[in-house]
């Protein structure tokens, strides 16, 4: 079987919000609209202070807390590993939204547009298209990529065309992408060799991003 | 990705790091995604960002279709120009605009051209490969107004690089390095896609970093240890530093010095070097106990210490030991309490730093023999955006080759780096006099020919042509300085691609200095700042809209690969814009001088053979364009083959990449240090000349052969002003000119406060002020309003204003209300450095108060 997941290297990330705004772009996102977030954390009292760096996005859980609960099944976990949403069967419950221990789903309530009070850009013209207001978003380990992949042999975290768009642009070299049920495959490596963590694994959501620390 | 999705190969050049191969979705016709690019020849192997962008690239795009762009040419029809009046621009034609620059523009040049100002952005190579050079050659002289440079630029490095090793930059090799000392310098911000990727690869591997800054950055946050150093100190540290390695560790690379620098030259102790009767200088001799020539084949054990009697009665000593003796009372604890770093530190600092040079090492890089000292100091604009840049500056190149570190794998280098035309034209070294590299500069110039003054004032300004306090030209307009006849005011202006109102400091004078002249063109993106005192406003295209060729320009970082990228249009032009260098020609023909630029075309863009644009025709950009590309690829390439492709990048040998130490060793130069006689007798000759004319506003006290302490000018601010108020670069927005930019304003507020101003939680509580309250920064010249961000990652002495905000009439930025720290930014001549012409910019001196609570 395969099982997508990534890897964040937590030393190598410097903060750039790079994975962030490539993100925005890869996915037409609209304003407000961030599925792959960075959160800072100071620590300490100066001058022992300390800053944490955490990259966040939706983990593709293996025991999803958001599909349990959808009711219209419009979430769902993939064979793959990947939990996506069929936005045309997404009610803007935002039930998941709830259930989410990661805070990694964002409704996306109405339509806006980047610069307030004249209309779309080219850009959100073409992007928005292909997505619904009311509807509830998240990262979706760039499945078209994946996608498109699976028809022509190319290999996600190997290949870049197949490769999550942050994971291709990270200029920390902090990301990677890759089968988590191929033991050979860079990221199980690094998550044994380095004691790769999940977020939150009380929580038994088994999530497919890991954290080198 | 649909069918009709395309990916265009091209580059973004937003920063100094670049540039950077991406590419651009286009969909439909409209750009809509961009990531790092692989595909060129050589990229997947030879490219510093290694197919990664940072978060400026996308900025490429929100700004190509930015509704507030201006669309259209546009001429002002209210003749008064003042902060809160109306322009009244109306559109006009692309023929009517270029006729009435061309006209007033022509007048100029039939009468004197020198009354013409251009305004570029400090490195407008990244926006333009040529044509703007070509144009203002082919008009004439023009005086030079603007931004960047001495303001906002490491200058002092710059400058200190190219006089003392031929470089422009001075990086370190991060290949090989494995301790590396920041003083204030941000790279986690500031480094793009590929100083990022080079100095991760270095952690990851192992370096250890040390940040010494006031500020907890980025940078800091990523390093093994942070040294909050007092703003304004550097100095003092480093020195402290050199005291260590000669008075405590006494370890030093005795071999290098003894046949790379100056040290073992005899000097007297009337600060000079001591030369026999034929004037050459002399060394001391261990091994026969008498002085000889430097260059005598006899000398084999030159001393580097000790003092000793020539036969005429004269006491020598070595310049080694002239240095030791300069900085014995320079102690740790002498520094201590000036800079707030603990004794004890800075000595652990200086014999790790002894320790991981691993001197008498080599290393063998594709089978040459190199010398290894895997140590550098990296000094960002905390230091050269500061007086005694130039003290930091020589210390820094002195702490470099007492480990024999300056131009080896794994040390500090940069020689043979430029700032570069389109093709790279690295100055390199030259024999000089004495068995030195040369050292150039200025003679002493009367009267001065330019507003700033820089060739009479800065006689090292010569090593680094942008090298000019450009700060001090808008107040030299406003206010003429005492006995100083600078040049008649200018009649015109052209501004492209950079924004003096907002970048350079102390906005009234600025502000006044520009409302003088009479005419203004400005090259506007926005209807900004800048464009509210034009007379005649071009929109040209933007990066996405249009061709130019970038070199990837050797810097230390870059020094491995070289090659040539493309800059084409992903898409058709979004508005009625017009592309510069189109728009230059036009202006070259109006005026009558098409012949004189298409000369200067073939030397900017030093198109060769057939390739060279012929006189007596006009050729479209798109022409030009065709025999850059094949000019600059020895014919290889023409401009369908980099569309197709995007360029080429190539690993250079490891010969070329360490050229200037190979080359020095082979020509038997050594390079001017630790003792800069020169520039003693320079700042004597400068002094001497200055009170000649009556020029008494202008110190030379600077101007001493080994680095040495002086007080901040900020210490002579009245008390009241308690705080230090510092500023560093944003990775969203840093160079970028994308401060509009949706996305990235998005990802900036990811950092709580990284738009804001950031305060000491102890240093707010004594004041009574909270998290969020909104407090107001007043310094002598200005001041801002904005939220505080309490944080521990800060001195208690010092705020934070990151990036370069602060405007006023820009669209999708003025209503952010975020400010300035340049606002605070006073240009005087005593907050000039007096050899590098930096400003006193990146820290100024003010006082806080609550404006309002939370």
């Amino acid at each position: 079987m395969t099982r997508y997941g990534m890897v964040i290297d937590l030393k190598q990330c410097v903060g750039c919000t790079g994975c962030t705004v490539s993100c925005k772009a890869e996915h037409s996102l609209p304003p407000g609209m961030l599925w792959a977030r960075v959160l800072f954390k100071e620590s300490g009292e100066y001058p022992a202070v300390q800053r944490s760096i955490l990259p966040v996005l939706c983990n593709h859980c293996r025991d999803a807390a958001c599909v349990k609960v959808c009711p219209t099944g419009a979430t769902e976990k993939r064979e793959d590993g990947l939990v996506t949403i069929d936005y045309s069967k997404c009610m803007g419950c935002r039930y998941c939204m709830m259930a989410c221990p990661y805070g990694a789903r964002h409704f996306n309530d109405k339509l806006r547009y980047f610069f307030p009070g004249q209309g779309p850009t080219p850009y959100e013209e073409i992007g928005y298209r292909e997505q619904q207001v009311g509807v509830v978003m998240k990262c979706n380990f760039c499945q078209e990529r994946i996608d498109k992949a699976a028809g022509n042999g190319q290999r996600p975290g190997v290949d870049r065309d197949a490769t999550p768009a942050c994971v291709n642009n990270c200029i920390g070299k902090a990301r990677f992408f890759g089968d988590l049920d191929d033991p050979n495959s860079e990221v199980s490596q690094l998550i044994r060799v380095r004691n790769g963590l999940q977020l939150h694994q009380e929580l038994g959501t088994d999530p497919s991003v890991y954290y080198l620390y | 990705m649909e069918n009709n999705s395309r990916w265009v190969p091209t580059v973004c050049r937003n920063c100094t790091k670049g540039p950077c191969p991406v590419r651009v979705e286009v969909k439909n016709g409209v750009a809509v995604n961009l990531e790092g690019n692989i595909t060129g020849v050589g990229f997947d192997r030879f490219s510093n960002s290694q197919g990664r962008v940072c978060p400026k690239s996308y900025g490429m795009i929100q700004k190509l279709y930015n509704p507030n762009r201006v669309k259209r040419p546009m001429k002002r029809t209210n003749p008064k120009k003042d902060w809160d009046v109306d322009p009244g621009f109306v559109e006009i034609t692309w023929d009517e605009a270029l006729g009435t620059v061309a006209d007033r523009l022509g007048k100029i040049r039939a009468t004197d051209t020198n009354r013409l100002s251009v305004a570029p952005p400090g490195p407008q190579i990244f926006t333009n490969a040529g044509t703007w050079d070509a144009f203002l050659q082919a008009y004439g002289p023009t005086q030079y107004l603007g931004s960047g440079g001495s303001i906002r630029c490491d200058m002092a490095e710059h400058v200190f690089g190219n006089l003392v090793h031929g470089g422009f930059h001075c990086e370190p090799d991060p290949v090989y390095c494995n301790y590396l000392i920041h003083f204030g310098y941000n790279t986690a911000a500031s480094g793009g896609a590929p100083e990022t990727v080079l100095y991760n690869d270095a952690r990851a591997r192992g370096m250890k970093v040390v940040v010494v800054d006031p500020v907890f950055s980025l940078t800091a946050g990523k390093a093994d240890e942070w040294l909050p150093i007092k703003p304004g100190t550097d100095i003092a540290f480093m020195l402290a530093l050199i005291h260590v390695i000669l008075h405590d560790l006494n370890r030093y690379d005795a071999e290098y010095l003894k046949t790379l620098t100056n040290s073992p030259y005899l000097v007297g102790n009337d600060g000079y070097f001591i030369r026999d009767s034929s004037g050459k200088i002399l060394v001391w001799d261990k091994g026969s106990e008498k002085a000889r020539p430097y260059d005598d084949p006899g000398a084999r054990d030159l001393a580097l210490e000790g003092t000793y009697q020539l036969g005429d009665g004269r006491e020598a000593r070595p310049a080694l030991q002239k240095l030791k003796d300069h900085v014995a009372g320079y102690t740790p604890e002498w520094a201590e309490g000036i800079t707030d770093i603990a004794a004890v530190t800075t000595r652990r600092i200086a014999a790790e730093y002894i320790e991981a040079a691993r001197i008498g090492s080599t290393i063998q890089i594709d089978g040459v023999t190199l010398p290894l000292r895997p140590v550098a100091i990296k000094l960002g604009r905390g230091v050269t955006g500061q007086m005694l840049s130039y003290q930091c500056a020589l210390s820094q190149h002195i702490l470099a080759i007492l480990v024999g570190g300056l131009e080896v794998p794994g040390g500090h280098g940069g020689g043979r780096t430029a700032a570069g035309a389109g093709i790279n034209t690295g100055i390199g070294i030259s024999p000089g006099p004495d068995g030195m590299t040369n050292l150039v500069s200025f003679p002493f110039t009367w009267p001065p020919v330019s507003y700033s003054g820089a060739e009479t004032l800065l006689p090292y300004s010569k090593a680094y042509a942008l090298a000019h306090p450009r700060h001090l030209a808008y107040r030299h307009l406003v206010e003429p300085p005492k006995n100083f006849p600078i040049p008649a005011p200018p009649e015109a202006l052209i501004r492209y691609r950079c924004n003096p109102l907002t970048a350079v400091g102390e906005h009234q004078i600025i502000f006044e200095a520009l409302r003088r002249i009479p005419f203004i063109v400005s090259f506007s993106y926005l209807p900004d700042e800048m464009t509210q005192l034009a007379d005649i406003v071009l929109p040209e295209h933007l990066d996405l809209e249009r061709y130019d060729l970038a070199t990837y320009v050797r810097s230390a970082t870059a020094r491995r690969f070289l090659g040539v990228l493309l800059r084409q249009p992903a898409v058709e032009p979004v508005n009625d814009t017009m592309e510069i260098s189109e728009i230059l020609t036009e202006l070259a023909s109006r005026m009558g001088f098409l012949d004189e630029y298409n000369a200067a075309i073939n030397e900017k863009l030093a198109l060769n053979g057939e390739n060279k644009v012929q006189a007596g025709q006009r050729y479209t950009w798109e022409e030009i364009m065709d025999r850059f590309c094949k000019s600059v690829s020895g014919g290889e390439c023409d401009l369908e083959w980099f569309r197709s492709n995007g360029g080429y990048l190539k690993r250079v040998p490891v010969t070329y990449q360490y050229d200037v130490h190979l080359e020095m060793v082979d020509k038997k130069l050594r390079y001017p240090l630790p003792y800069m006689e020169h520039v003693k007798i320079t700042g004597e000759e400068l002094a001497a000349n200055l009170k000649k004319v009556g020029v008494d506003w202008w110190p030379t006290k600077e101007y001493l052969p080994l680095p040495t302490f002086f007080p901040n000018v900020m210490e002579e601010m009245p008390e009241k002003y308690d705080f230090y108020v510092t500023t560093v670069r944003n990775a969203q927005f840093s160079w970028g000119s994308n401060i509009e930019c949706p996305w990235l304003i998005e990802a900036a507020d990811l950092m709580a406060g990284q738009q804001d101003i950031y305060m000491n939680t102890k240093a707010a509580k004594q004041k009574g002020i909270k998290d969020g309250d909104e407090i107001c920064v007043e310094s002598e010249v200005g001041k801002v309003k904005r939220k505080v961000k309490l944080t521990e990652g800060i001195r208690p002495d010092t705020l934070l204003i990151p990036g370069q905000f602060g405007q006023w009439a820009a669209p999708g930025s003025k209503e952010t209300g975020r400010v300035s720290q340049v606002t605070l930014s006073p240009i005087r001549h005593s907050w000039t450095d007096h050899f590098m012409s930096n400003m006193q910019g990146q820290t100024v001196k003010a006082m806080v108060y609550k404006v309002r609570e939370k």
